[in-house]
């Protein structure tokens, strides 16, 4: 190993630790939305109200996925945030340059990844927990109350892996707009435009669809994980290709 | 409705980001890290909770297989057959027809009122046979089919109607609706997309949480020959000579 390879893990690291600290609110708003989604939560995903003469049967529907979804959103808001100038020049407080500022903000984007994945699966057993003590034990004997070990375990990665593509996507859409102001226009007028198109399905185009079945219609952890890692790299990659030799500061 | 999901994902977007340029400013960070500090105390702590919780899968409405659904299909359609037709003799020992109530009270009187009260009786089949005995007994048998509600079989809760003879009326009463309320769980995406069996076991398991038979309740009075009825009910009524 090069002395220059050492100092750029050092150097890596200390700015990491030091995000870790300053940050500390990135990790409050994900607690903000996982709570906010959980009381969402309990107003049930779904219901359904069947009658007949002699009996009225209504069935409400609870899940986990209000948090799933709302943490999905906050990691891709989040990866964003982690590309603002105010964030970016931290990084020059220390001896530094753009490749350590990158990797620490890489390594500091998947701690939080990995803390967003296990706050999110582990909201699902609270909701469980909590509808238990609030509607009695007949709760528990519906087949789907119960989740294994396995089960938290398959759930766990597939929601870091979720998170950590949405940050990805959040960080490479930051990092193009610091290109320039044309791109930090262009760019969430693109998404969104596209999104509003595809929604009303007239237009043939399904860019935002074909790349969400792309993730989302695989059946096997494996390839999905192949898949989300690819991708992470290409997005990652790409944004510190395309954005080292930005100015220090503007 | 779903133009309003972009909408949505705007709005959602906007109040994250408008949350984390602000939080920062209301609160200290050794106050955020307590309080992080808690929460995942308490998730953490769920878990342990969780899997301390009794086990209460003997509980369970029973749960339904095709033949099942099949078999309460077929028992509904001979009885509406049998409306049709008047012959009931075979239904009430066919299968999928469960006795849930017998009554016998002494009568010789010359006429007899029939009467629900509080719509007791509302969709039920209501068979009135006049035997030539004239034993001086009307006897009341109560049934029911498999009740069947989003693949499971609530059978059990369907309760049998009270009936009573007072002053020449034989009156049924206690029906009122069941009411069931239930909580069900979804399993999250995140762990259904990679589910082995998804395709195969769930999605059989999926179509039958969609089946509901409601079933049918049958009330069988005997009456003897010589007896003038007089009904007044909300329930099906079939003579059998």
């Amino acid at each position: 190993m090069s002395l220059i390879e050492l100092n750029l893990f050092q150097l890596t690291q200390k700015q990491y630790y030091y995000k870790l600290k300053a940050y500390t609110g990135m990790f409050f708003t994900m607690m903000i939305v996982q709570v906010s989604a959980l009381l969402l939560s309990f107003g049930g995903v779904s219901g359904m109200s069947t009658s007949s003469n002699n009996m009225i049967i209504s069935t409400d529907v609870y899940s986990g996925e209000a948090v799933i979804i709302l943490t999905l959103i906050w990691a891709f808001v989040t990866g964003v945030q982690l590309t603002a100038n105010v964030i970016r020049d931290i990084d020059f407080a220390f001896v530094s340059n753009r490749i350590s500022s990158q990797l620490s903000t890489i390594g500091f984007m998947l701690t939080l990844a990995m803390v967003a994945s296990i706050a999110a699966t582990l909201m699902s057993v609270l909701l469980r927990v909590i509808m238990y003590l609030y509607t009695g034990s007949s709760v528990a004997a519906d087949s789907n109350f119960l989740i294994t070990p396995v089960e938290l375990l398959i759930s766990l990665i597939a929601i870091f892996l979720y998170i950590t593509l949405l940050m990805s996507i959040g960080y490479w859409f930051g990092m193009l707009s610091q290109k320039s102001v044309f791109l930090k226009v262009l760019l969430p007028t693109m998404f969104f435009g596209l999104l509003f198109l595809e929604v009303r399905n007239d237009s043939g185009v399904s860019i935002i669809g074909d790349t969400f079945h792309f993730f989302v219609d695989e059946r096997s952890l494996l390839v999905f994980s192949i898949k989300v890692i690819v991708s992470v790299i290409v997005l990652l990659g790409s944004a510190i290709l395309l954005t080292n030799r930005l100015e220090v500061r503007k | 409705m779903t133009l309003l999901a972009p909408i949505l994902l705007i709005l959602l977007i906007l109040i994250v980001r408008f949350a984390f340029s602000n939080m920062s400013k209301y609160l200290r960070r050794s106050k955020m890290t307590w309080m992080l500090g808690a929460y995942l105390v308490i998730l953490l702590s769920s878990v342990v909770v969780y899997y301390l919780l009794p086990d209460n899968s003997d509980q369970a409405p029973i749960a339904i297989t095709e033949q099942d659904i099949e078999q309460a299909l077929l028992t509904e359609h001979n009885i509406y057959k049998a409306g049709e037709t008047g012959e009931f003799a075979n239904i009430f020992s066919s299968e999928g027809v469960y006795k849930n109530g017998h009554w016998t009270f002494r009568y010789d009187g010359d006429e007899l009122f029939i009467v629900d009260l509080n719509t007791a009786t509302d969709g039920a089949y209501m068979i009135i046979e006049q035997d030539q005995t004239n034993r001086a007994t009307i006897e009341v048998n109560s049934y029911k089919t498999r009740t069947i509600v989003n693949g499971m079989d609530l059978t059990d809760k369907v309760i049998e109607p009270e009936v009573s003879l007072s002053n020449g009326s034989l009156i049924f009463t206690g029906l009122d609706r069941v009411r069931i309320e239930r909580f069900q769980f979804k399993k999250d995406f995140t762990l259904l997309q990679f589910s082995k069996q998804y395709n195969q076991q769930n999605y059989r398991n999926d179509m039958l949480r969609h089946q509901t038979v409601f079933g049918t309740q049958l009330l069988h009075i005997r009456v003897p020959g010589n007896v003038q009825i007089q009904e007044k009910t909300f329930a099906n009524v079939y003579y059998i000579k």
